[in-house]
């Protein structure tokens, strides 16, 4: 490791670094809002030298790509950090979490995404994937006073060690047939082998496969995913619902951009997958009754759909995948934190009962969650639909018509269950109780989202010019 | 090479023979008269109290907890120490920020009062 290695590395040191400053500030000194404060400043940083400081090298210590591809995930993610702790700052003051170990938790996992995201080597990979995995298993059960967030924490726990036994095993396999961790390299000696060999490589890539499976919540493995968003505290769901599934899709793309089509032996089971997890959440999301739990099984819905562009395996399928993600990470983080932003002494507004007539309490924050409800459901006119138009478009290109035909099925039917929702907050309720009033902080948030929705969905070409400068 | 371990093979039958043999022939020829104090629980010497399924405390996990972290750490210390003179000065100094990596975390467990017992 030398000095042009350390400096390719400043977004993630910075990330690191501080926030294992402020975790130690915190043991010290108790005061909430200092350290948020530094949080945010380190996160917002961390992108800023991502997005200026050139590296002076393509890769760093063989195990992370320091190329354009990376950096702009590692923006992305330390942004989403700066998102997570505006959004999470009432919350962890009203419940007396620690703030330093809320801070330096999520800026962790910001770390542990953005190297997820660039790793080129199957360790690095595994160290970066379980990085933010330690973090989320804290931060889900951080707040101690509430059961259903310790039944997340242990469920997330459960399953995320599964994965990782999964994904070990898998790396572990991949690295027989091969003789090489490093990505581009072992898929390439993959593909020369015959025989025997071959086929441990695959299998290799199926246990990785089911591991991806558990993490984004694909659709055999996506049992989880209701159950920890509804116990997860809101600040927390939407990085978990985002970063967490961003970085192992953006990390997916990275590593088939990189190393050309691996998957045509694996085409009919991640085919099947994508269907199987397009169809679960939407059919999941129509019998739900609780805004949280609806919006895990949406973002079910929404995984199959990027898993339909990654199957592509074409420049235009990645770009459109890449261009999902951004699209679905801003989205999905605008409506927890609007749940975030309502939560008051009662806790967060979950149930229908809860949320119906709050368009008239609430009709800024209301409307904002509307948008966006929308926008997932991929109504011209916002970012969803661009994102949803583009990636059926690489699957119509790349002749899965099969597919497409049940992405379309899949969306017409969660538009019922967002209209649903949407009707459900303007219908007249004399019962219809105030939540708080949200904070400075929720409310830029907010606007952000909002607005970020509002532009990607007029002006798609903005960031489809810069995704396809970037992929490798 | 196999045959260096031979007195390694015959130390272990002879001691599991004699513990065996030692427990069966008690049993078989020994004189048996049982009482109440005989039968039960041995707690090194001490009348026994109570059940032993208690509720303990639960600072006894924060102590195994930080047991296991700090103990990992010499696991990677020794094959460090094999491999010192190869390693040389890049080998001291990666050991150097791995310790310090701990330091840090010891220093935080200290302020925040795990180690206290009371």
């Amino acid at each position: 490791m030398s000095l042009s290695d350390l400096l390719a590395m400043l977004p993630i040191l910075i990330l690191a670094f501080g926030a294992t400053a402020i975790l130690m500030a915190g043991a010290w000194y108790r005061e909430p809002l200092p350290l948020l404060a530094g949080g945010i400043v380190t996160a917002l940083l961390g992108a800023l030298s991502a997005g200026l400081v050139t590296p002076p090298v393509p890769e760093i210590a063989g195990l992370f790509s320091a190329g354009g591809y990376a950096r702009f995930y590692t923006i992305l993610w330390s942004l989403l950090a700066a998102a997570g702790l505006m959004t999470g700052s009432r919350y962890i003051i009203e419940k007396r979490i620690g703030a330093g170990e809320y801070v330096s938790l999520v800026l962790y996992a910001a770390a542990g995404m953005a190297l997820l995201s660039s790793a080129t080597h199957l360790v690095g990979l595994f160290i970066a994937l379980e990085t933010f995995t330690l973090a989320f298993y804290i931060l889900i059960a951080s707040n101690r006073n509430c059961a259903l967030a310790a039944e997340a924490g242990l469920k997330y726990l459960l399953l995320g060690a599964v994965a990782t036994g999964f994904m070990a095993f898998g790396i572990a396999l991949i690295y027989a047939a091969s003789g090489s961790l490093v990505l581009p390299d072992a898929v390439m000696r993959l593909k020369a082998e015959t025989g025997e060999l071959q086929a441990w490589g695959l299998l290799g890539w199926g246990m990785i496969l089911i591991a991806v499976g558990f993490k984004i919540s694909l659709a055999p493995f996506h049992l989880w995913t209701p159950d920890v968003y509804q116990g997860a505290p809101a600040p927390v769901t939407g990085l978990l619902a985002t970063g967490s599934k961003g970085a192992v899709v953006a990390a997916l793309v990275g590593l088939l951009a990189m190393s050309g089509p691996v998957w045509n032996d694996l085409t009919d089971l991640v085919w099947l997958l994508a269907a199987l997890t397009m169809l679960a959440g939407a059919f999941g999301a129509l019998g739900q009754s609780n805004l949280k739990r609806l919006l895990a099984y949406s973002s079910v819905t929404h995984m199959g759909t990027l898993l339909v562009g990654v199957l592509c395996q074409t420049s235009e399928g990645f770009a459109a995948t890449t261009f999902y993600v951004v699209v679905y990470v801003v989205t999905s983080l605008g409506a927890f934190a609007v749940i975030a932003s309502l939560a008051d002494g009662r806790g967060e507004p979950m149930t229908f009962d809860q949320w119906r007539g709050l368009g008239y309490r609430h009709p800024v924050r209301c409307g904002v969650l509307v948008l966006l409800l929308l926008s997932l459901a991929g109504l011209p006119a916002t970012a969803g639909f661009m994102a949803k138009f583009a990636v059926f478009h690489a699957a119509l290109q790349s002749g899965y018509i099969g597919l497409l035909m049940i992405g379309i099925l899949a969306s017409v039917i969660s538009f019922a269950f967002y209209l649903r929702v949407t009707m459900l907050l303007f219908q007249p309720d004399e019962k219809a109780s105030s939540w708080h009033q949200g904070s400075v902080f929720e409310h830029t948030v907010l606007a952000v989202c909002s607005s970020a929705v509002l532009v990607l969905g007029l002006f798609p070409g903005l960031l489809f010019g810069l995704i396809r400068q970037i992929l490798p | 090479m196999l045959d260096s371990y031979l007195p390694i093979l015959t130390l272990i039958i002879i001691a599991v023979g004699f513990s065996f043999g030692a427990a069966i022939l008690s049993r078989l020829v020994g004189e048996k008269k049982p009482s109440t104090v005989k039968l039960a629980p041995y707690e090194c010497g001490m009348p026994p109290v109570g059940s032993a399924r208690e509720r303990f405390s639960i600072k006894f996990y924060i102590i195994a907890m930080l047991f296991i972290v700090f103990d990992i750490e010499v696991v990677f210390m020794y094959p460090w120490a094999v491999m010192f003179k190869s390693l040389g000065l890049f080998g001291f100094i990666e050991m150097g920020v791995f310790i310090l990596i701990l330091l840090v975390g010891y220093a935080y467990v200290w302020k925040k009062g795990a180690l206290e017992w009371e």
